[in-house]
């Protein structure tokens, strides 16, 4: 520890390469097996999640772009809007108060014993991801309706409807293939905001033994090399989402493939 | 001045951001005077702990000194504690007041220190072009994805959860919005034609930007932290919640985080503050939202 | 010669009116227009900017969209209104029977589709055949509009094109169901001269050979001169007048036609209009074209004049014919 600063930070990096990621001493573990254990609980909650959010709120987008300035648009922007706002730790708690507590549909807490791959295990992700999902649903419907009225207005579409192709190909095919370009690297662009934002306090939360959970406890026990470590994992999944929305662009803008 | 009236005109059309600056303004006042109608936040009572809001009623043990054993007893609400008390005794009326004075002392102050750091970098970067440049915003767009909390949390591991040190990481972590605002603002008012007026009569950088530029990219920069405002509070009350807050202050956070305990019994220990933060958060969002449209040109 | 026309009309436009309801009034773009198009003809709709000829257009495919409107007319095609039919039997006319060319060849084409899909969309959709079919088809196309290595130009993209090309694949397009009627909205004016003339060329070729009308929109006096058969003047969302094209270049009627007519190169006086256009929120009272017409009289500002068939085939709207 008396070598020089950059020293030890170039030595840190390097073992990080060699895939040493240094000893918890609050678990009396190797840092990377306690990421090989933890990091699933996180990937199914983020996933669930995400798809959840993805098809709900592509299909609101689309709804209320095409119903835009009806009733039920209103109605949704409102709700929309207050998904954005509602905290998304606050909800948790109020739906483990409302579904829990006093309805008892639910566990309190996240019952890891559960086998991963079974009905259980998503009955019991039910509020967890809907904590999660809720805030991503209401964010993903107003960019898919924002994008999609951006289409609507757009030549081809005058195109598509002068060649007498169906309302819903026109809508469904060349409207929402241009309006899913910016939503597809939006989506990726927030990912990893979701994954160590949002699902890091969801699973503090429900006890869900994910990367979040592991890292608040390593925050409490001290345990320095969990918490840089879950803290590099963030900063690695960022350069890596942007790269993938990078490539999502290239390869579905076809007018940027070529060039 | 005009332009302030005429916007203002034109604000006050949408009902939702009135509601929101109404609800803000409420929010401010109690914040300032609050502390002198309620009793302190800290003063802790565990005679009258778990206490329902008036009009609810709570099935508890309480400890009896005069038997020196437990003894279920039914607590009613009491008007003393028109909000109820929290698992220590605590008026929560006066905790979630004192709360709020820590999310308003956050939300401004972050954004401010944000919108500051923002303009500065958006301004460098679009006054010098190049090389500069480009580094400034791919950095920029690569810390805009960097997740947040994550970075608030290192911080307050590293150097503990003061609320002067969270309020700082949120500002210093929240200026990318800003920064590319301003850049781009930068970038398209710099060839109009006033601008290249004033260069051409002389004026120095720094007169062009305080008195050509900024006044007129003021009704963006207003939009843009009406609108994150909300970012920094739910940022602090989200490293609250999870116990990295200021141990020091009753912050909405921190109530939730304490009432996480006890939601079989007393509920309205996190429905309170949890209820307060959404306002709020809904508050700035819908006065936001009615601003930009304000300034939306041509918007009628 | 009168009875022949009657029995060539393909399509018959009366009193049709298109308003735009917006904030800030009623933009009576399209004001009581009525004409005729003849089996095989090249009509020329002419006008200058903003009289009303792209909303006509979109109208005879009721393609105008919010906040305009078809208030009032009748499109008789094919023994029917098109006023009258659901949306479903117009979708069976638009593409199929009637196809239409649109200005900007650039934001007309959806940019993320091949431009071989693009083409083979209105016949999968119309004809039901498969997409195997339909490739073969898109080639034989593409070669008509004169389109080099149709393989090869199938599978790219339109940003991949030049204007001119593109415009050739939205002719192509329209022409994949073989339509009764083509409606060209300014086709060629956002390309440089040179590709024109390749391009009306062109119009004039297909028409032979698949014997279909042409609505044919433009601004430019000597396309007109090239390509129509038939022309129809337009100002502030009327139709002031319309002959054939030798009737209309010899014997221009309407103050209106005569001043669009003396800015053709070689003709002396000129006669140059004063004033703006004005707007069609409020058109002015009597006869439209009053505020600016050089031989107006008291009865231009007070009452409308009637169209009039003043020589066979020529009618105009103007009190001096009346
Ligand atoms: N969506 C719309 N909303 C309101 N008014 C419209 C709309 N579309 C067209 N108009 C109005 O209708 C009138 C006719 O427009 P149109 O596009 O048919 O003109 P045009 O003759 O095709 O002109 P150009 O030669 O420029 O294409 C114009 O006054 C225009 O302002
Ligand atoms: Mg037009």
């Amino acid at each position: 520890m008396d070598k020089p600063l950059y020293e030890q930070y170039f030595n840190y990096i390097s073992s990080l390469l060699h895939g040493d990621w240094g000893w918890s001493f609050g678990t009396s573990m190797p840092v990377m097996e306690l990421i090989k254990t933890h990091w699933v609980y996180s990937f199914q909650l983020v996933l669930l999640s995400s798809i959840f959010a993805i098809v709900l709120g592509i299909s609101l987008g689309i709804f209320t772009a095409v119903k835009k300035n009806s009733r039920a648009d209103h109605i949704a922007a409102f709700f929309s809007f207050a998904g954005i706002s509602i905290p998304h730790f606050w909800l948790g708690i109020m739906l483990i108060l409302i579904f829990s507590v006093r309805l008892g549909w639910f566990k309190t807490y996240y019952d890891t014993s559960l086998p991963m791959l079974s009905l259980e295990n998503l009955y019991a992700l039910t509020l967890p991801v809907l904590t999660l999902g809720t805030g991503m649903v209401a964010g993903y419907s107003r960019y898919v309706r924002s994008a999609m009225l951006e289409n609507m207005g757009k030549d081809f579409v005058r195109t598509a409807r002068a060649k007498g192709l169906p309302e819903s190909t026109v809508i469904g095919k060349h409207v929402f293939r241009n309006a899913m370009l910016p939503v597809i690297t939006i989506i990726m662009l927030d990912m990893s905001g979701i994954v160590f934002g949002g699902a890091y306090i969801t699973e503090v939360i429900f006890g869900i033994p994910g990367l979040g959970w592991m890292s608040l406890k390593a925050v409490f026990a001290d345990d320095y090399s969990v918490v840089m470590a879950v803290t590099l994992i963030g900063a690695f999944l960022t350069l890596l989402f942007n790269l993938l929305a990078d490539i999502a662009y290239t390869c579905l803008d076809p007018r940027i493939r070529y060039e | 001045m005009k332009l302030t009236a005429y916007y203002w005109e034109r604000t006050k059309r949408y009902r939702s951001a009135m509601a929101g600056l109404e609800f803000i303004v409420f929010l401010i006042i109690l914040a300032a005077a609050g502390p002198f109608f309620t009793v302190s936040p800290t003063h802790v009572d565990f005679n009258e702990k778990n206490m329902p809001p008036p009009g609810f009623m709570l099935e508890q043990s309480m400890y009896n000194a005069s038997s020196g054993g437990f003894v279920t007893t039914v607590q009613h609400g009491s008007w003393a504690h028109p909000l109820g008390t929290d698992g220590m005794g605590r008026d929560m009326l006066a905790m979630l007041i004192s709360g709020a004075r820590v999310s308003l002392l956050v939300g401004l102050l972050a954004t401010g220190i944000a919108i500051i750091i923002g303009a500065l970098i958006g301004i460098t970067s679009a006054y010098f072009g190049g090389a500069m440049d480009s580094i400034l915003m791919r950095a920029t767009d690569i810390f805009m994805t960097f997740p947040f909390l994550l970075l608030l949390i290192l911080i307050v591991y590293l150097f503990g959860s003061s609320l002067t040190l969270i309020i700082l990481a949120i500002g210093l972590t929240g200026w990318t919005g800003t920064a590319r605002l301003v850049r781009s603002e930068t970038l398209s008012l710099r060839t109009r034609e006033f601008i290249i007026a004033s260069k051409a009569l002389g004026a120095s950088h720094l007169r062009i930007i305080f008195y050509h530029l900024l006044p007129n990219i003021l009704s963006s920069i207003i939009v843009l932290a009406t609108l994150s405002i909300p970012g920094a509070i739910l940022a602090e009350a989200a490293l609250s919640f999870i116990g990295l807050g200021d141990p020091q202050v009753a912050s909405w956070g921190n109530i939730l985080n304490a009432g996480q305990g006890s939601l079989q019994t007393a509920w309205w220990v996190t429905v309170e503050p949890g209820m307060m933060l959404f306002f709020t958060v809904l508050a700035f969002n819908f006065l936001g939202e009615g601003l930009r449209q304000a300034f939306e040109p041509g918007g009628d | 010669m009168d009875s022949e026309n009657e029995l060539g009309t393909v399509l018959s436009v009366t009193g049709l009116c298109t308003y735009f309801f917006t904030k800030k009034g009623i933009v009576k773009a399209v004001d009581n227009v009525s004409f005729d198009v003849r089996k095989g003809e090249i009509m020329c709709i002419v006008g200058e900017s903003g009289s009303g000829k792209t909303v006509t257009a979109l109208s005879l495919l009721r393609l105008v969209e919010h906040p305009g409107r078809i208030v009032e007319g009748k499109i008789m095609f094919d023994g029917k209104n098109l006023l009258d039919l659901t949306l479903r039997e117009m979708r069976d006319i638009r593409g199929k029977k009637i196809a239409m060319i649109f200005q900007d060849p650039h934001s007309s084409l959806d940019p993320v589709f091949t431009i071989g899909e693009q083409i083979a969309e209105a016949m999968t959709a119309h004809k039901g055949i498969t997409k195997g079919e339909a490739k073969a088809r898109v080639y034989e196309l593409l070669k008509l509009v004169d389109i080099p290595e149709p393989e090869r130009r199938f599978h790219e993209y339109p940003h991949q094109f030049s204007g001119g090309m593109k415009q050739r694949v939205m002719i192509a397009m329209a022409l994949s169901c073989k339509p009764l009627i083509l409606i060209a909205d300014e086709p060629t004016s956002s390309l440089d001269v040179t590709i024109q003339a390749l391009i009306l060329d062109m119009f004039i070729e297909l028409r032979k050979k698949f014997n279909m009308a042409i609505i044919y929109i433009t601004h430019d006096l000597w396309v007109i001169r090239y390509i129509s058969d038939r022309v129809a003047v337009m100002y502030l969302g009327i139709i002031v007048e319309s002959a054939d094209k030798k009737e209309i270049f010899e014997n221009p009627l309407h103050p209106y036609t005569q001043a669009l007519l003396s800015s053709l190169p070689g003709k002396k006086g000129r006669i140059l209009l004063k004033g703006e256009v004005p707007s069609p929120v409020n058109p002015p009272e009597g006869c439209r074209f009053h505020s600016r017409c050089p031989k107006r009289f008291d009865r231009c500002e007070k009452i409308e004049p009637e169209m009039k068939e003043v020589v066979s085939g020529h009618f105009v709207m103007c009190h001096l014919y009346s």
